[in-house]
Order: C-alpha cells, then sequence, then structure tokens
C-alpha cells in the first residue's frame, strides 16, 4: 500500500511541475535548495527539528484524505507513519550528519505519534464587526482568524516604545500589513465577482474598504508613535506604511484575479509585490512605481474578468 | 444470515448526543433505506459502522466480509484522473484491476476517465466514487445519499445496479430524503428521529410513511 501510495503522490508532485511549468519549478526547486542549504549551515540545534515537526504537523492538520485512506486500508495509521517518516528522512539525515541524535531521535518520535493525533479545529466565534467595512467579506474573515496577533502585536509595540525601541512598532505595522493581505490570498469565485453591478463598482469597493480597514487598525500604532515618539520620522513611516498596505492589499486582490492556481498566486506575489511592500518602506519614491504596476494590473484584470459583466 | 449487527450504539458529539441506543439488523441480499431529517445521525450511523467515529456499543459484522461506503462527500486528489483513481482504490482493495470490467461499467456511467478527477461535476465524482466502490467488489454496500447530484438517467441507472448487487446477493443500505425511490427499492426503512430508531417500515405505502414522519415532527 505505501509503494501505491507513494507512486500515487509522485504522480501528482511530477503534474503540479508540468501544471506550474518549468520556470516557476525552477524557482520553487530553487527556494528549497536554498531553504536546505540555511538548514544545513544553521548552528542553532532547535531550528532543523522544530522546522520538520512544524510542517509535519500542519500537513497532518490539513489533510483532508484521512477518512479516504481509512476506508481502502485497515492500516492508515502504519501509512500515515511511513509517509511522514519518508518525509522527515532529509531533516533527520541533517541532524545525524551534525551528530545531533537526540534530536532526530525525537523527530521519529513525533512521526510516530502523530498519525494517532486528532485533527485540531479552531472555532472562531462570529462577533459582529460593525466597524469594518461592510461587504469585505476577505477581510473580515481574515480579522476573526488574525485578531489575537493584532492584540499580541499591539502589545508588543507598548513594550518596544515603552523600553525607548521604536524599530518594534514599526516591525509590528509591517507584520500586521502582511497578515492583512492574506485575507485575499485564496483563488476567487467568480459568482461573487458577480454580485458586483461591473468592474468599477468591484475596484470602487475594494479601495474603499482597504482605505478604511487598513487605515483603522493602524489608527492604533499611530497614536502610540505619536504619544511615546513623536517626531517626523515616525509620522511618514506610518503614512508610507499605510499607502503601502493599500496598494499590496489591492495589488493581491487584483493579482489573484489574473491566476487560477494558488502556488502561481504565491510565486507571483513573492515576485511581485513583496519586494514592493518590504522596499518601498525605505525607499518611498517606489511607491510612485508600484501605483503605476496596480494601474497596469488593473487594465489586465479589466481585460480578464470584464466578460462577467457582459461588455 | 446477518451481515451486520448493531446493539445499543450511542454516539455523543461533546455534551450533543447525535445516536441513542441504537439497534439494527442487516441481512445478506436486502436492500435496507435510512431516512432522517438533515442533522438527525444517519451520517453518523454510517461512519461508527465504517470505523471512522469512536463509539458506546456494539457493532458486530460477519467474518471477512468487505464492506464498501461511499460517503456523502468523497474526496478526491487533486492532479489525479479518473481512471488512476479507480485503480488506486482497487489495487489498495488488493483486487485485480479488469480494464474490461472498467469498461463496462463505464458504458452505464459514461465518465471522461482520462480527465483529472478533482475537475468532475458533483455528479460525476459521485458516479466514479460509486465505480470504485463497485469494482473492488465488496459484500455490503454503505451508500449515503447516492441520488444527490446525480442525473435523471444516472438515478435510474443507479437503481437497477441497486438491485443487481442485491440480486447478486449482496446487502445494500442507503440513505437517502428520496422516499419514493426507497420505498421502490428498499425491504425495509428504517426511520431516524430523535437520535433513536423511531420506526420501522416494511409494507406500508408511501403516504403511509410520509404521513408518519409528519406526525413524528
Amino acid at each position: 500500500m505505501l509503494y501505491l501510495y507513494l507512486k500515487l503522490k509522485l504522480l501528482i508532485l511530477r503534474r503540479i511541475f508540468k501544471e506550474i511549468r518549468f520556470f516557476y519549478g525552477i524557482i520553487i526547486l530553487f527556494f528549497f535548495v536554498l531553504l536546505s542549504a540555511v538548514m544545513i549551515k544553521i548552528e542553532n540545534h532547535w531550528v532543523v527539528p522544530v522546522t520538520c515537526i512544524l510542517i509535519l504537523g500542519y500537513y497532518n492538520n490539513s489533510r483532508k484524505d484521512r477518512n479516504f485512506l481509512k476506508l481502502l486500508t485497515n492500516h492508515s495509521t502504519m501509512l500515515l507513519t511511513q509517509e511522514y517518516f519518508v518525509l522527515s528522512l532529509p531533516f533527520i539525515c541533517i541532524e545525524l550528519v551534525r551528530r545531533n541524535f537526540l534530536d532526530s531521535l525525537g523527530i521519529i518520535l513525533v512521526v510516530f505519534i502523530l498519525p494517532h493525533m486528532k485533527e485540531i479545529k479552531t472555532t472562531y466565534i462570529p462577533v459582529k464587526l460593525q466597524f469594518l467595512y461592510k461587504g469585505d467579506l476577505e477581510y473580515i474573515r481574515m480579522f476573526r482568524q488574525c485578531f489575537w496577533v493584532y492584540i499580541l502585536l499591539l502589545l508588543f509595540s507598548i513594550m518596544g516604545l515603552l523600553n525607548n525601541n521604536v524599530k518594534i512598532p514599526k516591525a509590528c505595522i509591517l507584520i500586521w500589513g502582511l497578515l492583512e493581505t492574506t485575507g485575499y490570498a485564496d483563488l476567487p469565485n467568480k459568482l461573487y465577482l458577480l454580485k458586483f453591478r461591473n468592474f468599477k463598482t468591484f475596484c470602487n469597493f475594494y479601495i474603499k474598504s482597504s482605505l478604511w480597514n487598513a487605515g483603522l487598525f493602524l489608527l492604533p500604532f499611530i497614536i502610540m508613535l505619536l504619544i511615546y515618539h513623536c517626531e517626523m520620522e515616525s509620522v511618514l513611516f506610518t503614512l508610507i506604511a499605510y499607502i503601502n498596505t493599500i496598494f499590496y492589499m489591492l495589488g493581491m486582490n487584483l493579482l489573484r484575479q489574473l491566476t487560477s492556481s494558488s502556488i502561481f498566486l504565491i510565486i507571483l506575489q513573492a515576485i511581485l509585490l513583496l519586494p514592493f511592500y518590504i522596499f518601498a518602506c525605505f525607499l518611498p519614491y517606489l511607491l510612485l512605481v508600484e501605483i503605476t504596476f496596480l494601474i497596469l494590473l488593473s487594465y489586465l484584470v479589466y481585460k480578464n474578468i470584464n466578460y462577467l459583466w457582459n461588455k | 444470515m446477518e451481515q451486520i449487527e448493531i446493539n445499543h450504539l450511542s454516539e455523543n458529539f461533546g455534551k450533543i448526543s447525535v445516536l441513542k441506543d441504537i439497534s439494527l439488523k442487516y441481512n445478506k441480499g436486502m436492500i435496507y433505506g435510512l431516512i432522517g431529517e438533515n442533522g438527525a445521525g444517519k451520517t453518523t450511523l454510517f461512519k461508527c459502522m465504517m470505523g471512522l467515529y469512536t463509539y458506546t456499543g456494539e457493532i458486530k459484522k460477519a467474518p471477512d466480509i468487505a464492506i464498501g461506503y461511499l460517503p456523502a462527500d468523497n474526496f478526491f486528489y487533486t492532479l489525479v484522473t479518473g481512471l488512476e483513481y479507480l485503480q488506486f482504490c482497487i489495487k489498495a482493495k488488493d483486487c485485480k484491476i479488469d480494464y474490461e470490467k472498467i469498461k463496462t461499467l463505464n458504458g452505464l456511467f459514461n465518465l471522461p476517465l482520462n480527465r483529472y478527477a478533482s475537475d468532475y461535476s458533483t455528479g460525476m465524482k459521485k458516479k466514479l466514487a460509486l465505480m470504485a466502490l463497485l469494482l473492488q467488489e465488496n459484500d455490503v454496500y454503505i451508500l449515503d445519499e447516492p441520488f444527490n447530484g446525480i442525473d435523471l438517467k444516472g438515478c435510474i441507472q443507479l437503481k437497477k445496479i441497486i438491485k443487481n448487487l442485491k440480486n447478486e446477493g449482496k446487502t445494500i443500505i442507503i440513505s437517502s430524503h428520496l422516499i419514493s425511490s426507497l420505498h421502490e427499492i428498499c425491504e425495509t426503512i428504517h426511520y431516524l428521529n430523535r437520535h433513536i430508531i423511531y420506526k420501522e417500515f416494511h409494507e406500508e405505502s408511501i403516504e403511509e410513511i410520509e404521513a408518519e414522519i409528519i406526525n413524528s415532527l
């Protein structure tokens, strides 16, 4: 059964590479090699086992074929253990080469425990969020999922400012901007787009939504910075971060209309939007380039989805 | 001859009781129906029978019987064609792949087996999962809402297939909201209501069954 299962998985992997095409396949391979090199080079002996356990844990928790496999074989737990062992082999090898025998033993132990663990389901209480821009369901969903992170970031910022470290709230603002954009990381449903009157309404809706939502959650950070560190540099930074976040959210929202593959969307985001987001904070004139890019992107999306409104 | 015997089965999800003291017997070569409101516990009962849920009580199965389960929502790996899915399901159950049989069966279902299964329509997905079950040569078939999403022709064929399976001596357990379809093919229909087997129907007409359901609500 393991041979059969791995054969199927390899077939899927081969097809994924075929689907995403050679160029993007090479990019993914490059990132994979880079990650492996970092893993080997890194000196802290906790990094490799923790990374391995986190990856396996996420994979185990998010897999949807558990019941399907249970129906096919009486030894599904054994099958999952074997699969996790194969997946963790590179990490175990790295640890063995570095003579961290205890760590590799720990990984093997987790491999045996994971298949017995039940799926951890997170429940989100449907609290009414009247203060958010109404209708932007992606943002509402993101906020319900990441509310606790926002509170943590606020706390970190306060702690940073109390210790005269202005870099911490700035980093928190950037992290929150990144999290806000994850709301738009899912592929859109064409039926959802049909809820809009036309492409113009669609654009207006998301511009207003981004302006309101991003501004609303940036406000506590701005107030904090003004109270504890009222300098022109901080004010400028928050202003740039605000514009930058709006551009990133809009860019992501447009970009996802152009692709039908989640992997492709992640790659495009990493190549096109993320560099703008990071570097524009330090080189504000990049915002001008970004706005040109967004206009171009809007045109491409218009060409791509306007048929939905029969125009 | 009993294929499956359920004694005093109960199932709770936290504090919510889903099934209470269920006792049932499923005999060889019979077709059984299971009806009940949404959330009555039909799928939970099936999942308990398949060992997907833990439960209190007892489920006895005849030795060496193969049970095939068609869930209401089937799982399909992405980027795997219909044929590859069938091959995987057959091999995983240690059966031999009979391409002639696949071809004959697909003559009924008309599925594009060389296309990715995850791209199929709801009805096509159901047909493919059912095809896999039929090719696995099971002794008992548990079908959870098999008529859902299937077109008119598909429903007629499905009923024919179920009757043929019965003639081959297989046991079939079907859950559905289509009382007329169940009435047409089932010898016994169990009505699951308020977490218990509320009533068992044998010879009653559709009108009588419907009246009983309405009165019970």
